[in-house]
């Protein structure tokens, strides 16, 4: 999904779990930031091949935001003795997968791909439900909290 | 150990090999039992006498790869083998500084899943960057030296470092793959315009190639 959704539904975990200091910090780099670490590795390919024409479905995801990424993730949020990566970069991913385009999530160790989940609806709704709920929550925990 | 090393231990090759007749997977299981004895010598209390067993068992397993290469003895049940061996003495190495309190069990353990990790996307990737035992030498340096918990810090650069490693191994072998894909995309495209096939239009500019237009 694009940044709106991802910035919210972490904003709505990090309220939702009352997260305080490093684990806000942590939520919003495994919810949101891995993203910013992902996309530009791929940008030299991504220039070779296409120049500055938009090529719309380029296979921008590594491994770093799929599944198989859980097997480093979960370890290290043992070493920092904090759940937060792990929960967080799960929601990233789930949020990924609603949205139907080509991933992989166990490459390199298998080249199994899929478009994800919910395919018969348009991603554009999905977004945009997903922008709601998310928001609609937010205001809501806020107001509880006053 | 690999091939680099072949050159320097050219004479311990031809003595293992000529000398005493044994095979490459002879040597790995010598190497292994080194391994072992190393680590009992460490959770018997013997630090330094540990390391220097660990000094031979990591020498010996720079020999069975060598004799492997140079006598065309080179096979993937070898090469298994010695993986298995080298990973059953770092696990018998990381629990035994664990049991003497060097290190934490929690510690040694999660340095161990982050070496196996690596293991496991090394014969993809080739992308192995060592940080395993012999980062328990700079350990034991730094305990002597700065009186300091060399081996538990020994242990953090050990998971750090492999942790890394197995996140960086398979976006190397992604970023293989996706190169490989773009360039016969690219052929492809090459030939039909060659051939003066029509190409397929260019799909409308996004936000970010519009912003930098």
């Amino acid at each position: 999904m694009t940044i709106l959704p991802h910035l919210l539904l972490t904003t709505l975990g990090v309220q939702a779990l009352g997260l305080e200091g490093k684990d806000i910090v942590l939520a919003y780099t495994f919810g949101y930031g891995i993203d910013l670490v992902d996309h530009p590795i791929k940008l030299p390919l991504y220039i070779r091949k296409n120049g500055r024409r938009n090529e719309k479905n380029y296979h921008w995801r590594t491994p770093l935001q799929e599944p198989v990424a859980l097997l480093w993730i979960v370890p290290l949020s043992l070493y920092l003795g904090t759940y937060v990566p792990a929960i967080f970069f799960t929601l990233h991913f789930f949020l990924d997968y609603m949205v139907s385009y080509e991933k992989r999530p166990i490459y390199p160790f298998s080249t199994y791909s899929t478009e994800g989940f919910l395919k018969r609806y348009s991603d554009t709704g999905k977004e945009i439900w997903t922008c709601i709920i998310c928001a609609v929550l937010i205001a809501l925990l806020v107001v509880m909290k006053k | 150990m690999g091939s680099g090393s072949d050159g320097i231990l050219k004479l311990p090759i031809r003595f293992a090999h000529e000398s005493l007749g044994m095979t490459p997977n002879q040597i790995s299981v010598a190497g292994f039992v080194a391994g072992i004895a190393a680590a009992i010598t460490v959770a018997a209390g013997h630090l330094l006498v540990g390391l220097i067993l660990m000094a031979l068992s990591q020498l010996i397993d720079g020999l069975d790869g060598g004799v492997a290469r140079m006598y065309n003895l080179l096979s993937e049940k070898g090469q298994m083998y010695e993986v298995i061996f080298d990973r059953l003495n770092e696990l018998a190495m990381f629990l035994a500084l664990a049991f003497t309190g060097a290190v934490s069990y929690q510690m040694a353990v999660l340095a161990f899943v982050a070496v196996l990790l690596v293991t496991l996307v090394e014969p993809l990737s080739k992308f192995d960057p060592g940080f395993k035992r012999f980062m328990l030498y700079f350990g034991y340096l730094a305990t002597v030296l700065f009186d300091v918990r060399g081996f538990q810090i020994a242990m953090h650069v050990i998971f750090l470092v492999n942790l890394a490693a197995f996140a960086a191994g398979t976006i190397i072998v992604d970023y293989r793959l996706q190169r490989e894909i773009d360039a016969q995309a690219m052929i492809r495209r090459e030939k039909e315009l060659k051939l003066g096939m029509p190409q397929p239009p260019d799909d409308p500019p996004s936000f970010l190639s519009k912003l930098f237009s």
